[in-house]
């Protein structure tokens, strides 16, 4: 090598800059991984080790030392916060509501907290079970088979409001997050399956619920949504992007806030559905079609995109876009509004509409979700990991170009100012993190041609 | 005929797994790439020339969406002709089609429109399930074209993407059709095939 010819400084200089480079690559890995790598002792006592051999080699190499700060507070805060978690495990109650979500900032739910949930039985009764929320299919259908002193093999199930089932496989992680907002989880034995109905209460409201935001601007409701996006947007992890990519499952990581976060989009868009589809009084609709389209406008003014097109989306449903009756009556203005909205979800060029509408946004902006998404699956898909059993760089490039995307919309706080009615509307901010939806097609079809008959 | 260049978006819908995907990517890239980047405005498109007529397809895919029900019914309402894709060793996707086939029509308010009905898979002759003739009968008592293909040998790949454009061409033609004019062109039909525009 070059480096027997160099000068004994030389050799140092190089050896320096070696060293450096290692210790700043170790601290950003750290630094992407945040709290997830305190879920793994290898990654901590790795942690720790790597802590050690660098300060020993500061002994003879004082200008590392410099580094070692930031690396030992590093070590520190994931050594004690592994040590935190492993003791405390967050309870999570009903369906990832925390409870007491007035009192505490959201914050990211971990692989393992634990969490209690209701598994459905054939005969609509049901076994409460507590396991870590990353608990794989198999666990959890043994942790149901222990309850009900069975020993036979049992199926989990995700079972839609519209009698849909979707059984998981048993190696898949973290499903509970995963449900379509009124689905539940049953468990059965394969020969059951055909006889499993959906519990009374998926079938969702059977009245509007107008009356709780009418009165309330549209700008208030608007920014009380984006206010609780913005928390499950937060608690993502970029991480989540990648195993939500590669499969959950190979990782055995959770994906939940993701899922939850995505899970969202269709909430949001259900509830504009419904409340549309239970409005049987032909003004209140028109009101109400008025109302979404300012909401949806706000949203977008937030630069809530994700939001935006749920409600959008919404109103473009068949169960509402062929109430031709109170598309009438809306004024012209509104139209236009809406017509102009309906083009940015044109998916013609690839989302070209969106993609340039986007680009002209600063942070901090919520994207379009299930494009990002697609995006991440279509990187994967669409390219080899390994070429010539070499990593094909250019594809992880491309997967990090989207991860650095989700980065930038994230890169500043949302921190509008915040509508004096946000702090007088607390039944608001309440009202929209907790939307009781119709999520079956079917019976929403069924809703509108109630409202307005097929015209022959 | 005006010189505006013909623009279709192609839908590709099925089951997860049957091999959406495979196919969308294989028909779009003829080469092997190392890095497809699917955020860029043309990378669902391709030009292709069908009965010597240029055109371009964009081709619609809801990859990774599955959790989003309203995303693929938001890619049937623009979607102007659809590939039903079902894998041919697997039945349960086989009856997701024809869930999907109901789904595009009721999208479309229509009784009938530009569909082909894919099987994928083909190269898994020996774990076959579905056979042939099932296929074909159910395709045309519902009036719409079959083919099987194979997304892992590149078999009727185009094939699938190309007969749904001269479909799509047929359709449209009859639609842009005034229904006098195509009564006459039926009455011509006997003695001329062509249809005046
Ligand atoms: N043997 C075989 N495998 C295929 C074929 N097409 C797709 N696959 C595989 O089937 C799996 C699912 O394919 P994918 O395109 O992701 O399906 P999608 O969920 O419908 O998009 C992948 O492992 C593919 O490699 C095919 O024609 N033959
Ligand atoms: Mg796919």
């Amino acid at each position: 090598m070059a480096l027997d010819a160099g000068s004994e400084q030389e050799k140092l200089d190089y050896t320096l800059n070696n060293k450096r480079r290692v210790i700043r690559l170790v601290t950003q890995w750290a630094a992407v991984h945040g709290y997830q790598l305190q879920e793994e002792d290898a990654s901590v006592a790795f942690l720790q080790e790597f802590f050690m051999a660098a300060s020993d080699d500061a002994k003879a190499i004082p200008a590392i030392r410099d580094q070692l700060t930031e690396l030992g507070r590093i070590v520190k805060h994931n050594t004690e916060g592994a040590r935190v978690s492993q003791k405390k495990h967050k309870v999570l109650l009903r369906q990832f509501s925390m409870g007491n979500e007035k009192l505490h900032k959201r914050q990211p739910i971990k692989g393992n907290d634990e969490i209690l949930f209701k598994v459905y039985c054939c005969d609509h009764t049901y076994t409460t079970i507590r396991v870590p929320v990353a608990t794989s299919v198999t666990e959890v259908t043994g942790a149901v088979a222990d309850k009900l002193g069975s020993a036979e093999d049992l199926l989990l199930v995700n079972l839609s409001s519209a009698g849909e089932k979707l059984i998981f496989k048993p190696n898949d992680v973290s499903v509970f997050s995963t449900l379509s907002p009124n689905g539940r989880l049953f468990a059965c034995r394969r020969d059951q399956l055909d006889s499993l109905t959906p519990l009374p209460e998926q079938e969702g409201p059977s009245t509007g619920s107008l009356a709780s935001f009418e009165l309330i601007s549209s700008k208030d409701v608007a920014y009380h949504m984006t206010a609780y996006d913005w928390e499950l947007f937060h608690c993502v992890h970029e991480l989540e992007l990648l195993y939500h990519t590669f499969g959950r499952q190979n990782v055995k990581k959770t994906t939940v806030n993701l899922d939850l976060f995505l899970r969202r989009f269709n909430e949001i868009q259900f509830w504009v559905i419904s409340e549309v589809c239970l409005c049987s009084q032909l003004s209140k609709r028109v009101q109400l079609l008025k109302k979404f389209i300012k909401i949806a406008a706000h949203c977008k003014e937030y630069r809530n995109l994700n939001a935006f097109f749920a409600v959008i989306m919404g109103l473009s449903n068949p169960a509402v876009s062929r109430l031709s009756q109170t598309w009438e009556k809306l004024p012209s203005k509104f139209k236009k509004f809406y017509s102009e909205f309906e083009n940015l979800m044109d998916p013609s060029r690839n989302h070209r509409a969106y993609r340039l509408t986007v680009a002209k946004l600063e942070p901090p902006i919520i994207p379009f979700m299930p494009l990002l998404i697609k995006d991440m699956t279509f990187t994967h898909e669409g390219n080899r990991t390994f070429i010539d059993s070499l990593v094909n760089f250019e594809k992880m490039r491309m997967i990090a170009n989207t991860v650095k995307t989700m980065r930038h919309c994230r890169s500043q706080p949302f921190s509008p100012d915040s509508p004096l009615a946000s702090k007088t509307h607390p039944e608001v901010r309440t009202y929209v993190r907790q939307l009781n939806v119709i999520d079956n097609q079917r019976t929403l079809t069924q809703l509108s041609h109630e409202l307005e008959p097929r015209r022959s | 005929m005006s010189a505006e260049e013909e623009r279709f978006k192609l839908v590709v819908v099925g089951g997860g797994g049957v091999g959406k995907s495979a196919l969308t990517i294989q028909f779009i890239q003829s080469y092997f790439v190392s890095d497809y980047d699917p955020t860029i405005e043309d990378s669902y498109t391709k030009i292709c020339t069908v009965d010597g007529k240029e055109t371009r397809l964009d081709i619609l895919d809801t990859a990774g969406q599955e959790e989003f029900g309203a995303m693929r019914e938001q890619y049937m309402r623009s979607g102007e002709g659809f590939l039903l894709v079902f894998a041919l060793n697997d039945r349960g996707s086989y009856h997701e089609v024809q869930k999907f086939h109901t789904q595009v029509l009721r999208v479309k308010d229509r009784d009938d429109f530009p569909i082909v009905l894919v099987g994928n898979k083909a190269d898994l002759e020996q774990q076959r399930v579905i056979s042939r003739e099932d296929a074909q009968a159910f395709a045309s008592d519902n009036g719409i074209h079959y083919m099987e293909s194979s997304a892992k040998n590149r078999y009727n790949v185009d094939e699938s993407f190309l007969e749904l454009v001269k479909i799509i061409r047929r359709f449209q033609e009859m639609e842009s059709t005034p229904p006098a004019a195509h009564h006459t062109g039926k009455q011509k039909s006997g003695g001329c095939p062509c249809v005046l525009l």
